[in-house]
C-alpha cells in the first residue's frame, strides 16, 4: 500500500509509473481509445476487459480526474475507404453501443480523425490546457488506437501507463507483443499497469475540485 | 539507367499481404517515396544505442542487405528516397524527461559518451546512416527526436511538395519507429507498404508481430510483401 502513497501506481512494468513519481490529480488523465461506434473494425467482445474499462471510468470519475473517450472516425480516406469497405463485405460491424459514449461527471468526447487519437483531434491541446502530462491509456484495439496513440503521446513527452487488462485486442496473438513492444528498451513506450493497481491509485488521489477555492 | 528515360514508367502492383499493392493498383515513381528508417549505427552498429541496451545486433541488422538492394532499384527507376535520423540537438533540449529517464535506467543515457560519440546525438558518429544504404545528394534526411518521423518534423511538408502519396518502408526497427511511422502516414491518407525482409526489430517476436499487425483488418496500416515481389515489379515496368 506504501507504493501509492509515494506517487506511483503498483506493480507496473518495467518500471515504476509515473518515472517521477508524481502520480497526482492534477496532471493525470484517462484516455480511453475506440470509445465509440467507430470503424476501428471487429474486434471480439470480453466481458473482463468491458469491467475493467467502467471500473477505471467510474473511479477517475469518482476524484474527478479527466476522462478523454476518443471517437475515431475513419472513413475519410480513399484508401482506408477502400479496405474497410473490403472487409466490412466479410465481418460484422462492432455494435459498439451510443451508450458507452455517454459522458459522466469529468469525462468529454473527443473526435479523432485517425486511428490514433490525437490525428485530428483536440486531444493534445485539450490536455496541455489542462497541465496534463500523465496519460493512462486504454480501450478497444489494443495493437490499433491503442498503441498508435501512446506512440504519439510519447513522442510528444506524456508519460503513459497501459492499462493491458482493459485493452481488448483486435488478434489475441498479438497481446503479448503488444505489451512487450511498450516494455523494451526500458519501456520505450512508457509503463505496464493492471486495472486493480490503477483503480487503488486513483481511490487515494485527492479531488482536484477540493483544492481549487471558488 | 538515366532517370529522364524511365519517368513516365509506371509499375504494380505488386504481390503482397493482405492485398496487392497498391490498392490503386500502380505505382508511379514520381508520387511514391521509398523510405529508409533509422538506418543508423545507434541502431544497426556496434558500440552504438542498441548495443549498448545488449541487444542482438543480428537482428536489426538482418534486413540491411536486402535494403540496400531496393535502394539500388528505386534510385534506377528514379522513385523518390527519403531518409530518416532519430536523433537529439546536442543541448537535449528536444529530449523529453521521460525519455532521458529510461535510456539512462536501461544503461544506454541519451547523451552519454560511448564508443561512436554521444549516444543518440545529431553530428555524433553513432548518428551517421551506415555505409551500406548512405544517401546521396538529392535524397531528403528527415531529423526527428521522436519514433515517429511526422512528429515535429518538416517530413510531411517534403511529402507534400513532392506530390508523394505512396510510402514503401524499410528499416528499424520495426515494432518502433517504422511502425509509428507507417501508422502515422496511415491515418494522413498515405498508401504504405511495409518490405518484410527488409526490417527487423530488437525482438523477434515482436518483429513478426509487427508485421501481423499491419495486415490485419483488411490492412489496418497498408500491406507488407517480400522485396523480391517489389524488385520483380520494378524490373518490368511497362511504358505509363
Amino acid at each position: 500500500m506504501n507504493q501509492q502513497l509515494t506517487g506511483v501506481v503498483a506493480g507496473t512494468t518495467p518500471y515504476a509509473w509515473p518515472f517521477d513519481q508524481g502520480l497526482a490529480a492534477d496532471r493525470v488523465a484517462l484516455v480511453v481509445c475506440g470509445a465509440g461506434d467507430a470503424r476501428v473494425g471487429p474486434i471480439a467482445a470480453d466481458a473482463e476487459v468491458e469491467a475493467n474499462i467502467g471500473r477505471l471510468r467510474r473511479a477517475a470519475v469518482s476524484v474527478d480526474v479527466p476522462v478523454f473517450l476518443i471517437d475515431h472516425d475513419l472513413s475519410l480516406e480513399p484508401n482506408r475507404r477502400h479496405r474497410t469497405d473490403r472487409r466490412l463485405d466479410h465481418s460484422p460491424a462492432t455494435g459498439h453501443s451510443a451508450r458507452q459514449l455517454t459522458p459522466a461527471g469529468a469525462e468529454r468526447v473527443v473526435h479523432a480523425a485517425g486511428v490514433d487519437g490525437f490525428f485530428g483531434s483536440a486531444l493534445d491541446v485539450m490536455l496541455r490546457a489542462a497541465g496534463i502530462d500523465e496519460l493512462i491509456v486504454f480501450g478497444r484495439g489494443f495493437e490499433t488506437t491503442v498503441h498508435s496513440t501512446i506512440r504519439t503521446a510519447n513522442d510528444a513527452g506524456y508519460e503513459c501507463l497501459t492499462v493491458a487488462d482493459a485493452c481488448l485486442t483486435v488478434d489475441a496473438d498479438c497481446r503479448s507483443a503488444a505489451i512487450s513492444t511498450i516494455e523494451m528498451s526500458g519501456g520505450i513506450f512508457g509503463a505496464v499497469g493492471s486495472a486493480r493497481n490503477v483503480v487503488l491509485a486513483l481511490e487515494l488521489l485527492s479531488p482536484v475540485s477540493l483544492s481549487i477555492p471558488k | 539507367m538515366s532517370k529522364t528515360a524511365v519517368t513516365n514508367t509506371r509499375f504494380g502492383p505488386v504481390v503482397a499481404d493482405p492485398y496487392h499493392w497498391p490498392y490503386d493498383g500502380v505505382i508511379d515513381p514520381q508520387r511514391t517515396a521509398l523510405i529508409m528508417i533509422d538506418w543508423q549505427t545507434d541502431f544497426c552498429g556496434p558500440g552504438g544505442y542498441v548495443d549498448a541496451m545488449g541487444y542482438d545486433l543480428n537482428l536489426t541488422r538482418a534486413g540491411l542487405g536486402p535494403a540496400a538492394a531496393v535502394l539500388a532499384a528505386a534510385r534506377a527507376v528514379g522513385m523518390h528516397v527519403i531518409h530518416t535520423r532519430e536523433g537529439h540537438v546536442p543541448d537535449l533540449s528536444d529530449l523529453p524527461p521521460n525519455k532521458l529517464w529510461r535510456s539512462q535506467q536501461i544503461g544506454a543515457g541519451i547523451g552519454d559518451a560511448g564508443p561512436c560519440g554521444r549516444i543518440l546525438v545529431r553530428g555524433e558518429p553513432g548518428w551517421d546512416i551506415v555505409p551500406e544504404v548512405y544517401p546521396i545528394a538529392g535524397e531528403p534526411i528527415i531529423d526527428k527526436p521522436g519514433k515517429g518521423s511526422f512528429y515535429a518534423t518538416n517530413f510531411e511538408l517534403i511529402l507534400r511538395n513532392r506530390g508523394i502519396t505512396h510510402l514503401i518502408f524499410t528499416g528499424i526497427t520495426t515494432d518502433v519507429c517504422v511502425h509509428t511511422t507507417m501508422r502515422d502516414a496511415n491515418d494522413r491518407g498515405y498508401e504504405c507498404l511495409l518490405l518484410e525482409d527488409c526490417t527487423g526489430a530488437t525482438d523477434y517476436g515482436n518483429y513478426l508481430a509487427a508485421l501481423a499487425m499491419v495486415k490485419m483488418q483488411g490492412g489496418v496500416f497498408g500491406a507488407v510483401a517480400h522485396s523480391s515481389a517489389l524488385l520483380e515489379v520494378l524490373a518490368s515496368g511497362e511504358q505509363g
